[in-house]
């Protein structure tokens, strides 16, 4: 029965022989895992080494519908709470990756490994990050005139090479499909001013001092096979109002570690 | 690190970078709030990326290829 899933009980007895406990202890643990899990989902609940289970609700909205029988009516869409489950970084290298030794899943990251900055520089010449993208006045998707100016943060350091974009509190997601040569590259946030509003519309990361010969939406890493994809997926959702670059490999401090993007706040 | 973010002033348009052992993250506040946001490699004549620019569907530039934008601005 080489391909049969393990039951709990077989999970429990598994476990114990690895570990050295009693089966009647892992089963409490499970239990007791499982429980902590349900309770804490709305915050998110990671199962080291596994993933992150989350709770999450939908407000109730109403609709136009488009087609079918009811077209044209306006229907009220309930709430509706989901469970979402998120597979760590961590489980992906280990069970789709090349064999690895087991990394420790409790090593805690200090806080103090991390270092944070809010500094920026308003470029007095953001050509640098404009030059070919955004014409001098810009103007707003809706037609209106905006004026932008753009700082320049510290640069980004990427050495795994492999980078990502992501709503950074709920989570990560896949890295983009082109890696970049590790290295440390200038980033530029575009800040339009709308009459009084201002609003950050583009985060430009310079990877080459070369002109733009052509644009391409960035795809992301797949791990199915090519033949399989229906047009790879581009583009992250953001529930947060927060946006993020970042070099992919920082997840796994984060997600290992003491997650300093652990909490959810709106 | 929201605390952090939250020194950056203005509600509309903050930011922070990390920085770690295994490289950086940079936060920012995305265009008006939530949404489906998409990113695009400006590359450059001989096919090697240039720029890694996310599109947070506010401004008109070069780059975008969204089907409800505007034609790219030559």
């Amino acid at each position: 029965m080489a391909f049969k899933r393990l039951t709990p009980i077989e999970v429990a007895e598994r476990l114990a022989e690895k570990t050295g406990l009693a089966v009647e202890q892992v089963k409490a643990l499970l239990t007791a895992q499982a429980e902590l899990a349900y309770a804490n989902a709305d915050h998110g609940f990671a199962i080291p080494g596994i993933g992150v289970f989350r709770r999450e609700s939908r407000p109730g909205r109403t609709m136009v519908m488009q087609f079918g029988p009811k077209k044209g009516q306006e229907i009220t869409v309930p709430p509706k709470r989901t469970l979402k489950f998120r597979v760590s970084r961590i489980a992906m290298d280990m069970a789709l990756g090349s064999p690895q030794a087991m990394p420790d899943l409790f090593k805690i990251v200090p806080l103090a490994e991390f270092k944070f900055s809010s500094e920026a520089t308003e470029l007095g010449d953001p050509s640098i990050f404009l030059r070919e993208i955004v014409p001098s006045p810009a103007t707003a998707r809706d037609g209106s005139p905006s004026i932008q100016t753009v700082y320049e943060l510290p640069n980004l350091s990427v050495p795994s090479g492999r980078i990502m974009g992501c709503d950074p509190l709920t989570g990560g997601g896949r890295p983009f499909a082109r890696t970049l040569p590790p290295g440390s590259y200038p980033l530029g946030l575009v800040i339009a001013k709308l009459g009084d509003d201002e609003r950050v519309a583009l985060a430009i990361l310079r990877l080459s001092e070369a002109p733009v010969a052509k644009w391409e939406p960035a795809a992301l890493q797949s791990n199915e096979p090519a033949a399989m994809r229906r047009g790879d997926q581009v583009g992250y959702g953001v529930d947060s109002g927060t946006g993020c670059l970042c070099d992919a490999s920082i997840w796994q401090l984060i997600e290992g570690g003491s997650s300093p993007g652990g909490h959810r706040d709106h | 690190m929201i605390e952090e973010m939250r020194a950056t002033y203005t509600a509309t348009r903050q930011w922070l970078h990390v920085d770690s052992p295994a490289g950086s993250m940079v936060l920012f506040s995305s265009g008006y709030g939530d949404g489906h946001y998409f990113s695009y490699f400006g590359l450059d004549k001989s096919g090697s990326p240039a720029l890694l620019v996310t599109d947070f569907n506010i401004l008109k530039w070069r780059g975008s290829v969204q089907p409800d934008s505007q034609p790219p601005i030559n």
